[in-house]
């Protein structure tokens, strides 16, 4: 059986970011995946396509952000594609690795990080994450596995 | 308009209208504590009853308010749910904000 997959381009543009997390949500809403997992993972996407934004094209509009949702029985899977600037290594270790934490606030106020939670966050939400240069363009993929022990049936089953 | 503010005597509340805080809105949040700050308001309640989705920009723009009312101000955070509770949670900001389950209740912490 072929998996429903579905493809969508944004601009560059921040603004539009707040579409592809309400687009993602409402495909997914359609799996087995309980809602926090929903949440959980359009937040690391949402993550990704802003980084893109901010970084691959550093903030300048009419680039192209290109999405890919595929949606499988026992996965769902996000491609984001950009044109812009390739991704540091160490951005690529911290989207991908095994063993993230998200680091400990220390105890002056002053000290508190702004910024800089994103891949991180990306690599604690997610099941999967990889890199890769394809003709040019940076794709990651996202995946969230489908744990049908965990996550709902589907709404309507039996 | 992202945000609406209400003074409550010597506090202020500012309430997030808009459902998602994120890269979008975020500066705009940064700037309106940063004015508040500057016209002397430190006691700052910040209401997320209309929020249903927060990313790491719009909590940068948060942990900025609480740096900008410094430590002789109070900033207090409530009405969480959902996926911006978990992003306070994942990033251990819970642990650096004093978080409140109501409105009522951070006014009341407000004016402790």
């Amino acid at each position: 059986m072929n998996e429903p997959q579905i493809e969508f381009t944004i601009k560059s543009d921040l603004s539009l970011v707040a579409f592809v997390g309400r687009a993602l949500s409402a495909l997914l809403a359609g799996t087995a995946l309980e809602p926090h997992r929903i949440a959980t993972f359009e937040l690391a996407v949402v993550e990704v396509v802003t980084n893109v934004i901010e970084h691959a094209y550093q903030n300048q509009a009419g680039h192209k952000v290109e999405i890919c949702v595929c949606l499988g029985s026992d996965s769902a899977e996000v491609q984001v594609r950009d044109f812009g600037k390739k991704l540091d290594p160490d951005v690529v270790e911290r989207y991908t690795s095994d063993h993230v934490e998200v680091q400990n606030p220390g105890d002056s106020i002053s000290d508190l990080p702004v910024s800089g939670w994103g891949a991180s966050l990306v690599a604690k939400l997610c099941d999967e994450v990889r890199y890769d240069q394809i003709d040019g363009a940076n794709v990651l993929t996202l995946v969230c596995f489908i744990d049908c022990a965990s996550d709902q049936a589907l709404p309507n089953a039996g | 308009m992202n945000f609406e503010i209400e003074d409550h005597a010597e506090n202020t509340v500012i309430e997030i209208q808009a459902e998602r805080l994120d890269a979008a809105i975020a500066p705009e949040l940064k700037t309106l504590v940063t004015e508040l700050v500057d016209q002397g308001k430190r006691r700052i309640l910040l209401d997320f009853d209309k929020v249903v989705f927060m990313d790491s920009s719009g909590l940068g723009a948060v942990v900025s308010g609480l740096k900008a009312v410094g430590e002789d101000g109070e900033f207090i955070v409530c009405n969480l749910r959902g996926v911006v509770k978990e992003l306070f949670k994942l990033t251990h900001m819970d642990r650096v904000f004093e978080i409140t389950d109501s409105r009522d209740d951070g006014l009341q912490q407000l004016a402790a």
